[in-house]
């Protein structure tokens, strides 16, 4: 896996294979490609690899209570920079469990036999602290590895020549690549090296994070599990004893499930925002009905109930449902509603325009309902536009409009506009007479041209164009647009 | 206690004080008391002052263009302005919608033009695609509660959909502003209809006429029908006035092409807040049209 720094892909990721022909994380890509020309590359995620990690980490919790993503990850992860492949891993508190498993081998093997199945290589180690457990995972000859020292006994294991920690790295006290390359350029490569050395000239040399490290290594010092815990199942389900046909039966057992779901949310202070429903049928237990529904406020129950009917009523291809399925598919956070000291909207119009939203999302779908936004620039098209609707927007006023120093304006505004043919008495003169499709139209009156520009910067080649105010014989006033350099004209709005 | 006294008798029962009439002298005017007034005020007083205080309230008022149009702008942006009039004027300050396709709603210039402080949030705009969800929206709106006013193509519709919309409007406390291409002079249960044609004028570079200018005339209304029914109308890219000869042109454009400043002679003239009390005395500032 690779990533751009630099304007230079650089390999972040690479599997044991690709480590054995030669390529770790830092090198070129082009360099890497040269090494292994069959290589397949992919571009690095992090917040697949978070995910693919938290989901682990929740499947952990069902070896013990107390599961943690390693902290050293979750510190360059928070701040979206890319960490060694080393720091990403899993720590599990094993304390008190050795009874429900029935021995450490055999629960991992079990694990091992898990994460096999769906193919995913893993290192295993466990030991009596968390800092010789990570040393052991990553640098231990042989995995699974079991640390059985006892650590009151053999805290000084690491200084002994015949121990195994003492060949370990410096890297496996978990430090930061700045640390490791000044204590390396010492000429202290292993740790029983560094364990030597009195902790005095360590900490006047290294500062504390050595220090820090080295007594967790050792379980001196404190070090604790950021646990991971499971995010409240915003899934609900039921089925039906026997298949139904009937939409009112069918709203009714949904309606608790909503209930449920925003009963759930509301422990955190959220209702939901938009939430699917799926109607399965028997026996082919295949999806006949979705739909996703949107809810601008609070709603209750009984308005559930009654939406999901109006919309099942008139189908007649629901048909022996068997199952209901219902997820929230966005929550958003309360806030507690108060009375507009200004007067602006009382409460209750705010809630049926809420509901009015609501109703016309649920059927046209979410960017039918649209407000207008004003922006700052100088291009007719990208100072104005439409957007679909925010329910932030309905609840908070907004900086209203300006009108200073705007200038003339068209009330119905086309873009790109229609094309027109423009017939001129000399060019860059306002057109005297232009034509619609087939219909001729006579300019009796014409003002500009207002010049306006595209920025210089901006990527394709900037457009020169000259906008006039014209009146045709019918009385009626065009915006049309000469655009110098394609030469061509447009028609972009309507005056009254 | 009520039950005590004859029911059959209302007299008595006013005169014990058991039921209260309210009045219009005890209460006052509409908007002395906090509720919105039966009229919408266009803001223009000649035509305010032939309808008796503007257009009507919590109705359906249609507005046709020309056929020769490619979309009926100028029967669009009056129904806009009269729906922005709506909001500004109701005193519970509800939103307006705009129901139709994308390419027929007006700009948020136009809509900073007739009234500065209007906030964003108070502008809804409807996509519609199809004939069955524009009549649909236009339900749902006018019966929400939560609008003032809507903007929308007109319906196809017999006289007695039309006439549902019309009690859906006044239930609803929700304004209905239609436009379309021609007039239709068929029998419909809507409030007024008018026509708005752009005008031809052949001396356009003399002012006033050096910015848009239309005839507004009213066709059908229910109710007392106004003595004069039309009227020349010019946007001046700031409102809507009418057309007097007897205003020269320099007082009557101000802005932007004439040399004198916003704040001059037809701004004066016509106060934004001016409102005509229904029936009430005419403005002795406002000249006849002529």
């Amino acid at each position: 896996m690779y990533t751009e720094r630099r304007n230079q892909r650089e390999v972040v990721r690479a599997s044991e294979h690709a480590l054995q022909l030669g390529i770790y994380p830092h090198m070129s890509l082009s360099v890497a490609h040269t090494l292994c020309p069959e290589m397949i590359s992919y571009r690095y995620d992090p917040e697949a690899e978070f995910s693919l990690l938290q989901k682990i980490a929740l499947w952990c919790l069902t070896i013990s209570p107390t599961v943690g993503i390693d902290s050293e990850y979750l510190t360059h992860y928070l701040k979206r920079e890319i960490c060694s492949p080393l720091f990403s891993g899993i720590t599990i508190d094993l304390s008190g469990t050795e009874r429900l498993h029935k021995g450490e081998e055999r629960l991992i093997s079990s694990i091992e036999k898990v994460f096999a199945k769906r193919g995913l290589a893993i290192r295993i180690a466990i030991s009596s602290t968390i800092g010789k457990a990570w040393a052991h995972a990553r640098f231990a000859p042989r995995v699974p590895f079991i640390d059985t020292s006892d650590s009151s006994s053999d805290t000084l294991s690491e200084r002994s020549p015949q121990s195994t920690l003492y060949h370990y790295p410096i890297a496996a006290l978990r430090l930061s690549e700045q640390l490791e390359s000044q204590i390396a350029e010492l000429g202290i490569k292993r740790i029983g090296q560094i364990f030597a050395l009195p902790r005095k000239s360590l900490l006047k040399r290294f500062g504390d994070t050595l220090i820090e490290r080295i007594e967790q290594f050792e379980g001196t010092r404190m070090e604790f599990i950021q646990q991971v815990s499971p995010a409240p199942s915003l899934v609900r389900i039921h089925n039906f004893e026997v298949p139904s046909n009937s939409s009112y039966e069918i709203a009714a057992r949904a309606e608790p499930l909503y209930g449920s779901l925003t009963n759930t949310l509301a422990l955190e202070n959220k209702a939901p925002r938009s939430i699917t429903v799926l109607l399965f049928s028997y026996p082919s237990q295949k999806i006949i009905w979705q739909r996703e529904l949107f809810f601008f406020r609070r709603t209750t129950t009984k308005e559930f109930y009654d939406l999901l009917l109006s919309y099942l009523e008139n189908n007649r291809t629901i048909r022996d449902v068997c199952k209901i399925q219902m997820a929230v598919l966005e929550a958003e956070q309360l806030l507690n509603e108060q009375p507009r000291f200004d007067g602006s909207v009382s409460r209750d119009s705010d809630r049926a325009l809420r509901g009015f939203i609501g109703a016309i999302s649920n059927r046209m779908g979410r960017s039918a309902i649209q407000q207008a936004r004003v922006y700052d620039s100088h291009l007719p098209e990208e100072s104005i536009g439409f957007e679909p609707i925010d329910s932030k927007l309905i609840r908070s006023p907004s900086p209203n409009y300006t009108i200073e120093d705007q200038p003339t304006r068209p009330s119905l505004f086309f873009h790109p506009g229609e094309p027109i043919r423009v017939l001129a008495l000399l060019p860059d003169h306002p057109p005297k007479r232009m034509y619609l499709g087939q219909q001729m139209i006579t300019i009796i009156v014409s003002f500009g041209p207002e010049k306006i520009e595209e920025p210089w910067f901006s990527e394709k080649q900037p457009s020169l164009r000259d906008y006039f105010r014209v009146c045709d014989s019918h009385g009626r006033w065009l915006w049309i647009c000469h655009h110098r350099r394609e030469k061509r004209w447009m028609l972009c709005g309507v005056w009254v | 206690m009520i039950t005590k006294t004859d029911p059959t008798s209302l007299d008595s029962l006013l005169e014990q004080g058991l039921l209260w009439t309210p009045t219009a002298s005890a209460l006052g005017d509409a908007s002395e008391w906090g509720a919105p007034s039966s009229f919408v005020a266009t803001n223009i007083p000649e035509i305010d002052r032939e309808l008796g205080g503007g257009l009507q309230r919590n109705a359906i008022h249609t507005f046709s263009g020309t056929p020769l149009d490619t979309i009926p702008s100028t029967p669009i942006l009056l129904s806009s302005y009269l729906a922005i009039q709506c909001r500004i004027q109701g005193h519970d300050k509800k939103a307006v919608a705009w129901i139709g396709p994308p390419h027929e709603w007006p700009t948020p210039w136009f809509l900073t033009q007739i009234a500065e402080d209007l906030s964003p949030s108070s502008l809804l705009f409807v996509q519609v695609t199809n004939s069955a969800d524009l009549l649909w929206a236009i339900k749902t709106a006018l019966s929400s509660r939560s609008l003032s006013a809507i903007v929308a193509p007109v319906p196809r519709l017999n006289v007695r959909e039309t006439q549902s919309l019309s009690v859906l409007a006044r239930s609803g406390g929700c304004s209905a502003f239609f436009y379309r291409k021609k007039y239709d002079p068929s029998p419909s249960g809507y409030y007024s209809h008018w026509i708005v044609e752009a005008r031809n004028r052949e001396n356009s570079l003399e002012e006033p006429f050096r910015f848009p200018s239309f005839l507004l005339s009213l066709r059908r209304t229910k109710g007392k029908q106004p003595s004069k029914t039309q009227w020349q109308i010019i946007w001046n890219n700031r409102r809507f006035f009418v057309h007097d000869s007897t205003i020269s042109p320099a007082d009557a454009v101000p802005f932007p092409l004439s040399s004198q400043p916003i704040d001059s002679a037809i701004i004066s003239r016509y106060p934004q807040t001016h409102r005509s009390p229904p029936g009430g005395a005419i403005d002795s500032h406002v000249h006849r049209t002529a």
